[in-house]
């Protein structure tokens, strides 16, 4: 077992070493942050399809059973739960990238929630304007301009990048809250963490699921978005600017406005006769 | 006499510009709260079958929505290459393609309110406006509109959800079944996401 830890290390860190290598400049095109880099799609799809098959026979069933028996508000308590025990880690990261606005944010949370929401099941630090910030390894390689790299699926791990499995690596050794528990302890802690995460994103996975035209495509280009977004040097929080494809968005003279609308009534016209013969299912 | 004028001029026009400009904005955010309003009244009409409601939606969304805009932007170049027959039945499926993505998110906003925080001009006549979602209880969802004015009209080009644009998330996925399984397999693939997403 050991063996295989070490070798899955030396995997990641080979990955790695590419993606540490690609540093971000100032010169780098802004937009690059939303460019998709997979250069191992192939053993990605494989991971993936893996990872889909063990959700869907193990882990979707129970997930669906936990929110079909438990109601929301103690559903809501038990995530608080664990964002409490998230805090930790929050804080030494939010000390490696020496913010102390955030760290004395994270503490006073972590405090509050701790002594006066029973343990953290409720957030009472909200009410005080102690917002909810996780960071990671990840988020503080990011802050020191490392690019994301390639984009990367784990088996059972899921979605990552190469520069996110250096992150989870040093989430290991930096989480006092694994500091605290046997090995044994911190197995049965990430699995609880993780199942916890994906009862967060239930119903995103199914919508998604269910209309997508390529769902690795898409997983893989929501978690690239959703990561340049906490990416220190990417655009965070700033407007697309649609422009930079107004070549590729050129209008088209064959499409007239007239044919457009009738296009459009047409797919209403289908779609209302399809619902109509009970061609869709409700 | 004449560096006066020029000066008064420029004042002047430039404070036209800004009046044009704040008007706009003001516009801006009316439409975007029109259709969230709109939404809204379809979703929380309880008495409403949920096919009615995923109808009027529907039509909404596709008169709000450059559907057109958008789907040539989820194709990219690509979208050159394709004959005109194949552009017209692309537009069509992709039409009920939107129907069957944006509907089941949009029933999920039934006891949500919204405020519209900040419109940013981004480019000519384009405009973002930030909205959240104020879920009571739950942590708020942020949603980013990307809006075109053409003309006198308004028309969407993209809803952000927490970050995640609708239309690259399309672009990644389309190019990504065009180039494993071409035309013909992005219009199975298609046909086959909105009978799922029902």
């Amino acid at each position: 077992m050991q063996k295989i830890v070490i070798l899955l290390l030396f995997i990641i860190a080979s990955f790695t070493s590419v993606s540490l290598a690609e540093k971000t400049t100032e010169t780098e095109d802004k937009y690059s942050c939303y460019i998709v880099k997979d250069p191992f799609e192939t053993f990605n799809r494989s991971m993936f399809t893996f990872n889909t098959t063990i959700d869907g026979v193990l882990v979707r069933p129970i997930v669906g059973i936990y929110i079909g028996i438990v109601p929301e508000w103690p559903r809501d308590r038990v995530h608080n739960f664990f964002n409490n025990l998230r805090e930790p880690l929050t804080l030494v990261n939010n000390i490696l990238q020496a913010d102390g606005k955030a760290a004395s944010d994270t503490f006073g949370r972590f405090i509050v929630n701790t002594f006066f929401g029973l343990g953290g099941f409720l957030d009472f630090a909200s009410y005080f304007d102690l917002n909810k910030d996780t960071q990671r390894f990840d988020d503080t390689l990011s802050k020191y301009k490392v690019s994301y790299g390639s984009y990367l699926v784990l088996p059972i791990i899921g979605n990552t990048t190469t520069r996110g499995a250096v992150g989870k690596v040093g989430d290991l050794f930096l989480n006092p809250i694994n500091h605290m528990l046997s090995q044994r302890q911190q197995v049965y802690y990430a699995a609880a963490d993780n199942l916890d995460h994906r009862i967060q994103y239930h119903d995103i996975i199914n919508a998604s699921k269910k209309s997508s035209v390529d769902y690795y495509g898409k997983v893989r280009s929501m978690y690239i978005q959703y990561i340049s977004r906490r990416n220190i040097h990417c655009p965070t929080n700033q407007p697309i600017d649609y422009s930079m494809y107004e070549e590729d968005v050129k209008e088209d003279s064959n499409i007239t406005e007239t044919e457009q609308k009738e296009t459009l009534e047409e797919s209403i016209n289908t779609t209302q006769k399809k619902v109509e013969t009970n061609e869709y299912k409700n | 006499m004449n560096t006066k004028i020029k000066f008064i001029l420029l004042v002047a026009i430039s404070m036209l510009m800004t009046i044009s400009s704040s008007a706009n904005e003001t516009e801006v955010k009316k439409f975007v709260a029109g259709f969230a309003d709109d939404i809204i009244s379809i979703v929380k009409h309880r008495s409403a079958t949920n096919n009615s409601k995923a109808d009027k939606l529907f039509r909404i969304v596709t008169s709000t929505f450059d559907t057109e805009w958008m789907g040539r932007f989820a194709l990219g170049r690509d979208y050159r290459k394709f004959s005109s027959s194949e552009k017209s039945k692309y537009h069509k499926l992709y039409n009920l393609y939107l129907r069957n993505t944006y509907f089941p998110i949009l029933m999920k906003y039934e006891d949500e309110s919204y405020s519209v925080n900040r419109v940013t001009q981004t480019g000519t006549n384009l405009y973002n406006i930030s909205v959240v979602i104020v879920r009571p209880g739950r942590s708020p969802i942020d949603l980013d509109y990307t809006v075109k004015q053409k003309g006198n009209r308004y028309k969407m080009l993209d809803m952000s959800i927490e970050g995640v644009s609708t239309v690259f998330t399309q672009k990644s996925e389309f190019g990504s079944v065009l180039s494993r399984n071409g035309v013909e397999g992005l219009f199975e693939s298609l046909s086959r996401a909105q009978i799922n997403g029902t």
